[in-house]
């Protein structure tokens, strides 16, 4: 009973306080692809799309403190240039903390240690001396790495701060549980405790499979690095991400009113409870926006009906405030006589991210394919997929789709070229990013060619 | 001699040191046994210590989960806000007095993780499993107990507070009677006898499910007691009880952690593999960062590395030092309760095991010193015995030289002893008889002088191995015949008669001298030891190339004992002054000339006497 008055209290005072505020708070946005829907006697989907906008961090000094591990791989195979770059990139991160940030530093091989136990960045100077000191060492105790990681981040967890394990691997995890599948059972449990594992695959020999789903069911980011050299870069922009949440534990709750049946959801894991949508995400990043697409079913209904689809209701914890939060929004359909109607009703944005959704779906299975060793199939799907993209960028007039047809591109070249790890890995990366609707993306291949000649 | 010394030094030596040893490898051998269990079960001690923190993990884990699972879920939404919420459950599932599920539940609104989840967990549910596991832990607890008062307490009535929840939570009818036959033989057989409750359990399992339970007892599980159950008298509600389930699905062991509450429901937490995993991971140590600190810090021989492998044998986790082939297992134990199935191990360099107190280098140290001194005391002996050998030598060259230089003169003095016979024998007269018979007595004396040097000379030719056959053609009985007849004086006044019994008169090839020798020898013997006998035989025989003399008399003999003896140089049969002229080494002599004519020198056994048979090997011409 005192919680729901809380919310109750806080949601008033939220609505009261609501043109202050407003800056400061994540926005909503419900829709669904058309609008309206021409009558028919059939079944048919409509896609809603649950859009959230996170507001603008006017300045790093305010932002939520962050309690981050970074675990890095010193196996073997790191040895040389690899190595070198990570400790650079690792070293030029923690010079980005503020004395608030908490940072432990693991290192592990066939074994872990602790290089920083969790600290509070103050004495930098110490922490990057450690790290200038890490050597090679054996094989790869991934599954460990991370474990101690998520014990030092959760000596000082806590709801106000971001907390993140950085995961840099180059290699096949080859000490403990080593499936993708245990280690993405160890990102659903991370995520309940709201750790995110961000996880930066390096060169061609990770696993790619393991380290993106560790990364989406936990809620973080995961990049493949082909080159050791861009690896600073990476670390900044994931350190511009983890500076930059402003909003955290994000769970999305969508009623669908009886007879109206929820099919599925793209762009994040979802439970589909019955008449109940519920998903969670880890956080939201400053002005990213980040969406889910639920699919329903409709049923039949007459000229001129308006029929509510669905009531969101969203809960956060605003990083900014330091404050729980609540939004609700709703969206309807209504069915009228004709497709003129019906094309007219288009809404671009929820258009644009379903194409971009199905494709990565479609690219799914074209990695399905690519792993059953059907090499035809995987090369029609890719195509079939870049036509699909190909069409509705022009259509929409969407970069963003143009900018998937250029990786779908880029991924069929590959594998026409036999490059099918290289290939794999790639598709794998922007799989995930789409899913997380990650901000800082994979590199095409032009981007890359045009970075080398610069 | 010398090389016989020498072996009998060496074996001095020898057999002590090697005695010492093999005493002393098996001493380090012992010790170092005992040294390496000492290690090992002190590994195994701070294996046992980390099983502890393991134990202390489950056991927090469990204070946990019983508050979780105690909770009320009045709703499918309140079971989801505790899975989604809590890391460490992976979800949920309830199962009813009747042994239907309560969650997940086909009919209700599951979602696709539920009802992936229902269908990972339908069969255990439904082979009865974990209540199998529940009656068995009730049963052994109320047998510990002793208390059986509360046996009656389940209820007939099984429409609970929480069992409407949801219209299928109603429990089965049917179900819920072979539930209660089950409970009723259950309880039957722990009144009738507790000890054989095992086997009454398995009849009332056989009972509920109609006797298809033959898979299940394939299945690993346990129990784990856990004492926090309360225990009441009302009739309507049921003892508690928690404890593990183990569960081997998908990649290996999973923990399900059940609790019975007093309502008879099971409800059952399936624990998030992955994540107690990591748990555990951070329950255990991590390695040390710096290795160069370490060598500093600690003992560079003292490699060690831990590992926690799962019930495949694979490592989940391993701390201290990276592995390596060098490596050998000190240490494994099985992991405590729920994880039995675990093990964890400590693999070490082998080094450490070797005595720190250097037991076996002292044990080597003083071997080494007790052989260098027998060592010295052989070599000292050795170099005593030489002197005294060259000291010897010296002495014989000695007699050698002076018997040599004796010699010419005696020559001379038998020479003119002869001559002055001759002399004498012209002069007639009494005078002339007196002076014969003293110069009988001259030549007889000169000629036993002539034989004693003789024998020192043989004796130091032997020494140096320069005896050497001189043969010549004769007749062996002439040869002898000559050799009495100079006796004859002598023999003649101390009245012994001479027997002869020749019959090796053939020429044949051998060395006279030596003949000579052998048989002077012996009569001087017989002169000298069987005086009071009356007669000496001396008889020959020639057969087939060997020329036999034996030469007997009936003195007092040679005592059996000495019979070997007597052959020794220097050896004399009494020191007695009565017999003590001679030398002592005429027979020694005699018996090297004879071996050195292929032949021999045996004292025969006789009743009475000395009978010396002599063999010659001598070539018939």
């Amino acid at each position: 009973m005192p919680r729901t008055i809380q919310i109750f209290a806080l949601v008033l005072t939220l609505l009261v306080s609501s043109t202050i505020v407003a800056a400061e708070q994540v926005k909503l946005d419900v829709g669904t692809d058309y609008g309206k829907r021409v009558v028919s006697d059939k079944k048919q989907t409509v896609w809603v799309r649950v859009g959230l906008t996170g507001f603008k961090m006017e300045s790093e000094k305010k932002r939520a403190a962050v309690n981050v591990a970074i675990v890095l791989d010193r196996s073997g195979s790191m040895q040389g240039d690899k190595i070198k770059k990570a400790k650079e990139a690792a070293i030029s991160a923690v010079d980005r903390l503020a004395s608030q940030d908490i940072v432990s530093v693991i290192t592990y091989d066939s074994n872990v240690q602790v290089l920083v136990p969790a600290t509070k960045a103050t004495d930098k100077a110490a922490i990057k001396e450690k790290i200038a000191s890490i050597t090679i060492g054996g094989n790869t105790a991934l599954f460990a790495g991370v474990s101690k990681g998520a014990a030092e981040v959760r000596k000082f967890l806590d709801e106000e701060k971001v907390n993140r394990i950085i995961l840099l691997s180059d290699g096949l995890a080859n000490v403990g549980p080593s499936s993708p599948g245990e280690l993405g059972a160890l990102g659903v449990s991370l995520m309940k405790d709201q750790i995110a594992v961000s996880t930066l695959g390096l060169g061609l020999g990770y696993n790619e499979d393991l380290m993106m789903k560790l990364a989406l069911k936990s809620g973080g980011n995961h990049v493949f690095i082909e080159n050791a050299s861009e690896l600073a870069d990476i670390f900044n922009k994931e350190f511009d991400d983890v500076m930059s949440v402003v909003a955290q534990n994000v769970r999305i709750k969508i009623q669908v009113p009886e007879g109206i049946r929820p099919v599925r959801v793209l762009g994040n894991d979802a439970d589909i409870n019955g008449q109940n949508v519920e998903t969670k995400l880890a956080q939201i990043y400053s002005e990213q926006d980040r969406f889910i697409l639920l699919e329903l079913e409709l049923p039949a209904g007459e000229v001129g009906q308006k029929m509510d689809i669905s009531n969101v209701t969203v809960s956060y914890r605003n990083m900014k405030l330091q404050a729980d939060d609540v939004l609700t929004g709703k969206t309807a359909i209504e069915f009228c006589k004709t497709e003129k109607e019906y094309q007219a009703s288009m809404n671009r944005v929820v258009l644009e991210d379903v194409v971009a959704m199905v494709a990565n779906e479609q690219s799914k299975m074209a990695t399905v394919y690519l792993d059953n060793g059907d090499l035809k199939g995987c090369i029609e799907c890719l195509n079939s997929n870049g036509k699909w993209l190909q069409e509705n960028s022009v259509k929409l007039k969407s970069k963003k789709l143009k900018l998937y047809y250029t990786f779908n591109n880029d991924q069929l070249n590959q594998i026409l070229d036999n490059k099918t790890n290289l290939a794999r890995k790639g598709m794998r990366a922007v799989q995930l990013q789409n899913d997380n609707q990650q901000r800082y993306q994979q590199k095409t291949e032009r981007d890359k060619s045009s970075g080398r000649k610069r | 001699m010398k090389i016989k010394t020498i072996i009998l030094l060496l074996f001095v030596v020898i057999l002590p040191t090697t005695l010492l040893s093999w005493g002393g490898y098996q001493l380090a051998q012992k010790q170092s046994e005992q040294i390496e269990t000492q290690v090992r079960e002190l590994l195994a001690d701070q294996l046992t210590e980390i099983d502890s923190r393991i134990k202390k993990y489950f056991s927090i884990q469990e204070a946990l989960l019983e508050k979780a699972t105690s909770r009320p879920f009045p709703t499918l939404d309140s079971i989801r806000e505790t899975v989604n919420s809590t890391g460490i459950i992976d979800n949920i599932f309830i199962i009813n007095p009747n042994d239907s599920l309560a969650f997940p539940n086909l009919i209700s609104p599951l979602n696709q993780r539920e009802r992936d989840f229902h269908e990972k967990i339908k069969t255990i549910v439904e082979d009865g499993d974990i209540r199998n596991q529940v009656l068995q832990t009730l049963g052994i607890k109320r047998n510990r107990v002793g208390a059986l008062q509360n046996l009656n307490a389940i209820p007939q009535d099984q429409t609970d507070a929480t069992n409407n929840l949801n219209s299928n939570w109603v429990p089965k009818t049917g179900a819920g009677q072979d539930f209660q036959s089950g409970q009723q033989s259950l309880r039957r057989s722990i009144q009738e006898n507790l000890i054989q409750q095992d086997t009454q359990q398995e009849t009332a399992r056989d009972q509920e499910s109609g006797g298809q339970l033959p898979q299940q007892l394939n299945r690993r599980f346990f129990n784990v007691l856990s004492d926090r159950e309360k225990q009441t008298n009302r009739s309507d509600v049921l003892e508690t009880c928690s404890g593990w389930f183990v569960w081997y699905w998908g990649r290996g062991l999973n923990l399900i952690y059940w609790q019975r509450l007093a309502s008879g429901r099971i409800v059952c937490v399936a624990l998030e593999r992955s994540r107690w995993m990591s748990d555990l991971v951070n329950e255990l140590p991590e390695s040390i960062a710096n290795p160069t600190d370490r060598e500093l810090l600690s003992n560079k021989k003292d490699v060690r590395t831990t590992r926690i492998v799962n019930s495949n044998g694979a490592t989940v986790y391993q701390w201290g030092d990276n592995p390596t082939d060098d490596l050998v297992l000190a240490a494994d134990i099985t992991v405590s309760q729920p994880l039995n199935s675990w093990r964890l191990q400590m693999a070490v360099d082998p080094s450490i095991f070797k005595s720190q107190t250097t037991v076996g280098a002292n044990i080597v140290l003083g071997i080494v010193a007790s052989s260098i001194a027998l060592i010295a005391v052989a070599w000292i002996f050795i170099r005593e015995y030489n002197k005294e050998l060259t000291e010897a030598g010296r002495r014989v060259s000695f007699v050698n030289q002076v018997s040599h230089e004796l010699r010419t003169p005696l020559t001379n003095i038998r020479m003119y002893a002869e001559l002055l016979g001759l002399d004498l024998q012209r002069v007639n007269g009494i005078d002339s008889e007196k002076a014969q018979k003293r110069l009988s007595v001259v030549e007889s004396e000169s000629e036993r002088l002539s034989r004693l040097i003789g024998n020192v000379l043989t004796f130091a030719r032997n020494q140096k191995h320069k005896l050497k056959l001189h043969e010549t053609t004769g007749v062996v009985d002439d040869c002898i015949e000559s050799v009495l007849s100079s006796f004859a004086p002598n023999l003649e006044k101390i009245n012994l008669e001479i027997k002869t019994d020749f019959s090796a008169s053939k020429e044949v090839r051998f060395d006279s001298d030596v003949l000579e020798q052998i048989v002077g020898n012996l009569i001087s013997n017989v002169e000298k030891y069987a005086s009071d006998g009356e007669h000496v035989c001396v008889s020959t025989r020639y057969d087939n190339g060997v020329s036999e003399i034996v030469v007997q008399d009936d003195g007092f003999g040679v005592k059996p004992a000495d019979r070997n003896k007597i052959f020794e140089p220097f050896w004399r049969v009494s020191n007695d002054l009565k017999h003590a002229s001679g030398t002592g080494i005429g027979l020694s002599i005699s018996r090297e000339l004879a071996r050195l004519h292929g032949g021999d020198l045996r004292l025969n056994p006789t009743e009475i006497g000395a009978c010396f048979v002599v063999t010659l090997r001598t070539t018939e011409i």
